[in-house]
């Protein structure tokens, strides 16, 4: 029955973002910061059998004429949601093409209302990087 | 208070031993979350002692079943405090698997599974011996889940257990953890099992259902059926990312003799779009869940939703499923804190009925759900369904994760096709799972079907990817019931289409491709249709040395003996060909013509007034009318070029046969209409029946049964007797459902009766 209880809010949640943002999940946002397309897309795994995860997924592919980053890590990745965050449990970063692929998963959060955005701490070669975008569309997966 | 439970002791180490592998599984408390459990007849105080407690709190509750999660930083020493608290039984810290995966176990129960000989009061007696009360005897049989004995450890009592060696099995007794559900019952099956395939059914497809688009309202919504590059759910697609069912139903929409049993939340049993799709229950009980809820209604929308997938029916209205001719028997369980134990259940369930009906049904699983880790018994239950023939599908999960690295179970088993799901591009889902453990793709975003409450929506996950592929194995199974469980796999896998141009990062993890419904179903053997030979005698002139022809008229008119029914039967020997008139039943000759104005005839047909002959001697081709009584030639018409081995008349239709090519003639003219090759390659005889043309293969010794307008193959008859030429010349009694086979080798003509058509 407690299960139900996150369930509102995080669908609450998803409702929120959807009618905030763009409907299109794999739409490239280009940032003035960053050398990189990034895409990004939060859903949550309601598949039954097992607890419930948010996941994150941002790819990172490099713009053409770009400088990609050189020895790059993540460092830090959470969603924020006007003054709330969200840090995942689990955070991974894998080669994708080009680019690569920032993953993340972790408990859902309850109460966030309103767009989200994700925000992504990088160390580089160069130095730190830090990649903020808007999340374009929440989903939930089963 | 009561505490049916009893106090148990804590382990000194968190492992048992895996009596299945032999290997020492061993387990480390994840540190934030604890279960303790409580008597279940009682569960009101208890929780309120549990929520009252300020060193945790609760995350979950299961009360009917004497269990609930709950959370705290310090869970081991918490864990320590909650098995002291005198309104809670025990309790145990949730583990950490070698795999990494969180393993939800109850501190005072386990599983025992014992061999199939031992019965059950030998089963009961050794658990009394052990001192381990029994908690539940599961429905498959030789399954408990028992209590540790009072004062005794958890891994050491199933160590214990593992050792005696009646015993299979024994593990921790686990839950999954979801959305809060309920529970079902049921009731009888009402069809006998001795039954065979539908030998009273209708040819698979009438010709007007050709190529029809369903007139489901919602059908332009299902773009993984049919995927035009619509828009759907705001997502426009990319044509023919889709599995082609309209093309695949032109073959085949699935018969009742496949039951696709989805063991999922339960099902909207009143929904207009899948009621009459529903296996009737009978006295069976359905109910595999916890609850006190008899009801199998789904009151949660994923079960329902997966069955929709599967089978909604094709009705005009709603949406249509991928298989909406065959059976759905939704097996309910608790896929919120249901135990894995139920789940086994569940699929020895099907198993057994697998068992029990192997003559008149097949069964396939489907399973959108997962599990927190190995489990012996799920999958001990899976290995026992795939050997009794049933195909199991399983969804590969949504975490974006490479399942061979993060293993997601039941899906990483071997024995199950695990589904990972496709968008409307053919793109990998960004949730989607992957790895070489991965088997087969299938579309699951945007999938839209039924809810409850007579209501669709859409749902995202590879649980609506994986039912697409329970769809089209059930629709393999019913166009050929005959192939195992391994041939429907291999069809699934072999047929899919390559994705990986589309996905270049995951090249080998998809499985096989996209399911591709109509290539699986091109590929599915036509299956054996049962015959049995009732009669048969020898040609009435000895032996035939090159030419034979035979049909069945059920109303000849045979000179004074008047309109009977009778089987033309052409011989020629020599360039001397004769046309006698045979009783059916007995073989006996009625009376015979010369065709005098022919040289050589091919073969022969009865239009209701003359019988027609191709005239072959020139190679040019004429189908020559001949009068009964006489033998005289009273007109002809042209055929087509080459030599006449085959001939039926169908209405205003001649099918004629030149060996490689059947041509579709216009009875009174002789224009061809249409011409196609003859399946397999080759026909030496034609006869038409009950909606199908027959044609007969030397090569294979085949009889192939095919619908003329669609040229799907219904099916085969083995051609009776030996030799190379044993389907010479066919004729068929449509209402005795009797094929009449002349067979050129041994110079017989057979009498079958067919079944299946």
């Amino acid at each position: 029955m407690l299960a139900r209880a996150w369930a509102v809010p995080v669908l609450f949640l998803g409702l929120i973002v959807l009618d905030g943002c763009a409907a299109n999940g794999n739409m490239a946002t280009k940032t003035m910061d960053n050398p990189y397309d990034v895409t990004v897309l939060v859903w949550l795994d309601e598949q039954p059998g097992g607890k419930p995860r948010l996941h994150v997924s941002a790819i990172f592919d490099p713009r053409p004429g770009g400088s990609a980053w050189k020895q790059v890590r993540l460092s830090a990745l959470e969603l924020q949601q006007g003054r709330q965050s969200w840090n995942p449990g689990v955070t991974a970063m894998e080669p994708r093409g080009a680019g690569f692929e920032v993953k993340a998963e972790g408990e859902p959060p309850a109460g966030m209302k309103g767009p989200l955005t994700l925000v992504a701490s990088f160390e580089a070669a160069d130095g730190p990087k830090r990649v903020s975008v808007p999340v374009p569309r929440f989903e939930v997966v089963q | 208070m009561p505490n049916t439970r009893g106090r148990v002791s804590r382990d000194s180490k968190y492992e048992y031993s895996a009596k299945l592998t032999g290997k020492v599984l061993s387990f480390k408390p994840a540190g934030d979350e604890i279960v303790a459990t409580f008597d279940e007849t009682t569960p009101a105080e208890p929780m309120s002692a549990l929520r009252a407690r300020a060193d945790s709190a609760v995350y979950l509750a299961a009360p009917e079943r004497g269990f609930a999660v709950l959370r705290a930083t310090a869970a081991e020493k918490t864990s320590e405090a909650l098995a002291a608290e005198p309104r809670v039984s025990n309790a145990i810290p949730v583990m950490l698997d070698n795999e990494g995966l969180r393993r939800y176990f109850l501190p005072d129960e386990f599983t025992v599974q014992f061999k199939d000989s031992i019965a059950p009061e030998a089963c009961e007696a050794l658990l009394a011996q052990l001192k381990a009360p029994v908690r539940n005897k599961q429905r498959t049989p030789g399954y408990y889940t028992v209590g540790v004995p009072v004062g005794a450890a958890l891994f050491e009592s199933i160590d214990k257990a593992s050792r005696l060696p009646e015993v299979v099995f024994a593990e921790p007794s686990e839950f999954g953890i979801d959305d809060a559900l309920q529970s079902a019952a049921a009731t009888a099956m009402a069809i006998d099992p001795s039954r065979g395939f539908g030998l009273d059914a209708a040819p698979d497809l009438a010709a007007s259902d050709t190529l029809a688009i369903p007139t489901d309202t919602f059908f332009g919504r299902l773009w993984g059926l049919h995927n035009t590059g619509q828009i759907v759910n705001g997502t426009a697609g990319t044509a023919d990312s889709d599995i082609d069912a309209p093309q695949a139903w032109d073959i085949e929409q699935g018969k009742k003799h496949v039951v696709c049993a989805v063991i999922d939340t339960g099902c909207d049993l009143d929904h207009p779009d899948l009621a009459a799709n529903l296996l009737p229950r009978g006295a069976e009980d359905w109910d595999f869940a916890d609850g006190p809820d008899k009801s199998p209604d789904d009151s949660d929308t994923h079960g329902t939703h997966v069955a929709g997938t599967i089978a909604a029916r094709r009705d005009g209205a709603g949406v249509v499923g991928v298989a909406p001719g065959v059976y759905i028997m939704p097996l309910r369980v608790n896929l919120t804190t249901g135990m894995n134990q139920n789940r086994a259940d569940a699929i020895n369930y099907v198993a057994a009925q697998a068992v029990t009906f192997s003559a008149s049904r097949r069964y396939v699983i489907n399973c959108s759900w997962k599990m927190n880790g190995d489990h012996a018994g799920v999958r001990n239950a899976i290995v026992n369904a795939v050997s009794k023939n049933v195909v199991v599908a399983f969804a590969a999960g949504n975490a974006n994760v490479n399942i061979d690295i993060t293993p997601q179970y039941p899906a990483v088993y071997p024995e199950v096709i695990a589904v990972a799901a496709t968008d409307q591009s053919d793109r990998r889902a960004t949730f989607s799972n992957f790895g070489t453990k991965v088997d087969i793709s299938a579309p699951g975003v945007n999938t839209f079907s039924t809810v409850p409450n007579n209501t669709h929506g859409f749902k995202d996950g590879t649980s609506m990817a994986s039912p697409h592929v329970a769809g089209v194995a059930a629709l393999i199974w019913s166009r050929n019931p005959d192939l195992s469980n391994a041939q429907v796999r291999t069809i699934l896998q072999t047929s899919a289409e390559n994705i990986d141009a589309k996905n270049p990062g995951f090249v080998g993890k998809l499985g096989s491709g996209r399911l591709n419904a109509w290539v699986a179903l091109l590929r599915t053997p036509p299956r054996r249709l049962p015959s049995t030979v009732i009669a048969r005698f020898p040609f009435p002139q000895g032996n035939a040395d090159s030419s034979t022809g035979l049909k069945f008229v059920r109303s000849f008119p045979l000179g004074l003996l008047g309109r009977r029914p009778v089987l033309t039967f052409l011989t020629q020997q020599a360039g001397s060909e004769r046309i006698y008139f045979l009783n059916p039943s007995t073989g006996a000759v009625l009376g015979s013509i010369d065709p005098t104005a022919n040289d050589t005839i091919g073969c022969l047909a009865w239009d209701g007034l003359s019988i027609l002959a191709a005239n072959v001697t020139t190679g040019a081709g004429s189908i020559n009318r001949i009068n009964p009584a006489t033998g005289a030639l009273v007109g002809s018409i042209p055929a087509p070029p080459g030599r006449g081995e085959g001939m039926d008349v169908v209405g205003a239709r001649i099918y004629y046969s030149t060996i490689a090519t059947i041509f579709e003639l216009n009875r009174a003219t002789g224009a061809v209409s249409r011409s196609f090759p003859a399946p397999e390659g080759q026909s030496k005889a034609l006869c038409f029946g009950r909606g199908l043309l027959f044609s007969g293969q030397s090569a294979t010794g085949r009889i192939l049964a095919f619908n003329p307008a669609t040229l799907v193959i219904h099916g085969f008859v083995e051609a009776p007797g030996a030799g190379v030429n044993q389907a010479e010349g066919l004729g068929f009694d449509e209402v005795n459902r009797i094929l009449y086979v002349a067979n050129q080798s041994e110079n017989f003509i057979y009498a079958l009766r067919v079944g299946g058509i």
